[in-house]
């Protein structure tokens, strides 16, 4: 019975009319004839009956479609198709990652949904269970209309058909404008078949959360840069740009969230997602020949900014720190690491104490990130105990003095101590240092610009801080703790906004 | 008569616990000493003072390093590795391989000097003072030494104020010590 009704859901709203309809009430009053007895256990039997049948039917709702097994002949279409791709190729990587999709795709377990009389669905899934291929086919014209990656955050004892779920609820919904008809609750994530982030939906009972996408993010700062008047003048290559990207998160009610940003500094970026590891990642080296067009060439020093700080007032001042820092280290990477391979700069913050002998400011440390090519990610985190109440030029001296840090790191120096990346700032950064600063904060006195650059390098005493006057080194540090915690000058981040 | 056999028998437990807390004393070993003050610890101050506070008793290592642990990932990685932290817990490592440096030190190198912390913390304040009553020493506040004699392993942690936290393992081969890493796990 159960069967007959799933294969017939009209059968199933029947059952539900009848369990609602007054039909199946019996006034208590009206329970005193033998006949009227018989008739209420009839209706009683009838309730479990209907019960029972109406629990079947809603069973069908959370009840996972098995999808056809796709025919080899389309199977194999598919696969070309993919190959095929190789010819609109324009980088090596893009080569690479078309051949490792055809090796990673299970394409024996292809699976087919017929949407409608024009169009059927195709879903491949790869080795990592969370990713597949999604293809959407033109029954009339025989043809494949599209083809991507797609990624399933819904986990599942059956991923595969879950995952077709979600690409149908993302055609039905978001394509079609019309009703689903599996039930999806989860995200979908897509990428081209070049692996270049296009979207991602959130779905709960196949009605659309959120939306997700890449947008450029226009910088505040780009006009409140001042130029340096270091001797050591920051030119970018020409051939470069840098600009601020972030992720947002469109909900039902109209509202855009800011999730996270980064500082994007090549001609050659894509957001991706790892074939084998399912990690999302960020790629901006595409040196290597493609067939079509040419490449940026050679091992070229490419910095993302990850701006993962929480605090409102911190995470704005971050921002506009960024080219700055950018620039900063861009130079120093070409210059003095022409080696360097991508790498990540991620800001985080943390509570770690105000007070008692550990406290810091900010550290810097590195971690190899294997999941993404073995790029290395160098995690500067800010520590908000002693943050959140200094001022912001202070606080603006700390993330380019950690980024000062993150880009000696990045150039391969893992093993020079503090002293060593402390001399090398006293040596060839306080001018930039302090000139950046009172870009940042034009109204900021030269000599506070200096302390403050002076701060936290100064604690080592390199030679160039030994050689300042006792008057200066005392001006200096005294200046700097009044920009400190609770101190007496500055912006404070209460006026940040 | 009754009071002092109350006493007597404090003393019997105070003196049993101290023989349990002893139980996994480290033989001093005057050449690790040697090697760590000259080869370790100076080298990264060059010519400067460094003045290491000698951390409280009541101070928990443990504790202090599972807190902080993602900022000297090659640390734990040693641990797991040459250690053993992956079958035994990490305060089991510190019980059994905290090695104590050796108090006398300071007589022999000039530059070097260990000044007890207080029990209740030292402030940031007095960390200051300190440095410039020392013609601006760094102040080392945290060091933990591992030491495994039977294996030739030496694991050590140390951490500068405001001058970041570092890492070295020591490997002893032919009965001379010997530097196998020696990193900045994190920079301030």
């Amino acid at each position: 019975m159960t069967r007959l009704l799933r294969q017939d859901k009209k059968t199933c709203h029947q059952f539900d009319n009848i369990l609602l309809s007054e039909k199946i009430f019996y006034p208590k009053s009206l329970n005193k004839t033998p006949f009227m007895k018989t008739k209420t256990l009839f209706i009683l039997a009838a309730i479990i009956t209907s019960t029972a049948i109406y629990l079947g039917c809603k069973k069908i709702d959370f009840f996972v479609q098995p999808y056809e097994k796709a025919d080899n002949s389309i199977v194999t279409e598919l696969r070309n198709w993919v190959i095929n791709k190789k010819q609109t190729a324009s980088y090596s990587y893009q080569l690479t990652g078309l051949d490792s999709l055809v090796l990673e795709a299970k394409w024996s377990n292809t699976i087919a949904c017929k949407v409608s009389n024009d169009k059927t669905l195709f879903y491949v899934p790869l080795n990592n269970q969370a990713i597949g291929l999604e293809f959407f086919y033109d029954n009339q014209l025989k043809r494949i209309d599209s083809g991507n990656i797609i990624k399933t955050s819904e986990s599942s004892l059956q991923p595969v058909n879950e995952a077709m779920n979600g690409v149908r609820t993302y055609y039905e919904i978001v394509i079609m404008k019309s009703s689903a008809a599996a039930k999806f609750s989860g995200k979908i994530t897509s990428y081209s078949i070049f692996n270049n982030f296009q979207y991602d939906y959130t779905f709960s009972n196949s009605k659309i959360v959120s939306r997700g996408f890449v947008a450029n993010k226009p910088s505040e700062s780009t006009n409140a840069k001042v130029k340096s008047n270091s001797t050591k003048a920051i030119k970018l290559n020409a051939e470069y740009y840098c600009e601020p990207w972030g992720h947002f998160t469109e909900w039902t009610n109209g509202m855009v969230t800011l999730d996270y940003t980064y500082m994007l500094c090549t001609q050659c970026t894509t957001t991706s997602i790892g074939i084998k590891s399912g990690e999302q990642f960020v790629k901006t080296n595409c040196s290597g020949s493609g067939n079509t067009g040419g490449d940026p060439g050679g091992p070229v020093p490419i910095i993302s900014f990850w701006n993962n700080i929480k605090d409102t007032c911190l995470q704005k001042l971050l921002e506009a720190t960024l080219t700055n820092v950018y620039q900063l280290t861009y130079e120093v990477l070409m210059n003095e690491y022409p080696e360097s391979v991508y790498t990540a700069f991620n800001y985080t913050q943390l509570n770690m104490g105000a007070s008692g002998e550990t406290v810091t400011n900010g550290l810097t440390y590195s971690t190899i990130n294997v999941a993404s090519n073995g790029q290395r990610s160098v995690n500067i985190v800010l520590n908000m105990d002693a943050l959140k109440s200094s001022s912001q030029e202070f606080n603006a001296s700390v993330i380019m003095h950690e980024a000062l840090h993150a880009m000696i790191v990045a150039g391969g120096d893992l093993v020079a101590t503090n002293f060593v990346h402390h001399s090398a700032m006293a040596n060839n950064y306080i001018e930039i240092l302090a000139a950046d600063l009172r870009g940042l904060f034009p109204n900021l006195p030269v000599v506070d610009s200096y302390a403050l650059a002076w701060n936290g390098i100064s604690i080592d005493l390199p030679d160039a801080w030994n050689a300042l006057s006792e008057t200066t080194k005392q001006q200096y540090e005294a200046i700097a703790n009044d920009y400190w915690m609770n101190g007496s000058k500055g912006t404070r981040p209460t006026s940040c906004n | 008569m009754y009071n002092k056999l109350k006493f007597l028998l404090l003393c019997f437990f105070i003196s049993l616990s101290s023989i349990h807390a002893e139980n996994f004393t480290i033989v001093k070993d005057t050449t690790l000493d040697k090697f760590i003050a000259e080869k370790v610890i100076l080298p990264n101050y060059e010519k400067r003072k460094v003045v290491i506070l000698r951390q409280a008793e009541n101070f928990d290592v443990a504790a202090f390093l599972e807190r902080d642990k993602q900022f000297f990932p090659s640390f734990f990685e040693y641990l797991h590795s040459d250690f053993n932290l992956s079958t035994i817990s990490l305060k089991e490592i510190v019980n059994k391989h905290q090695y104590s440096w050796d108090g006398t030190i300071s007589e022999k190198y000039p530059n070097l000097s260990l000044i007890k912390a207080p029990e209740m913390g030292i402030s940031i304040e007095s960390l200051k003072k300190l440095r410039k009553d020392n013609e601006g020493a760094s102040i080392i506040t945290r060091v933990l030494i591992l030491l495994d004699e039977q294996k030739g392993k030496c694991l050590i942690y140390y951490h500068a104020f405001q001058g970041g936290g570092t890492v070295v393992f020591l490997e002893k081969k032919n009965h001379i010590w010997q530097i196998v890493t020696n990193k900045s796990q994190f920079l301030e």
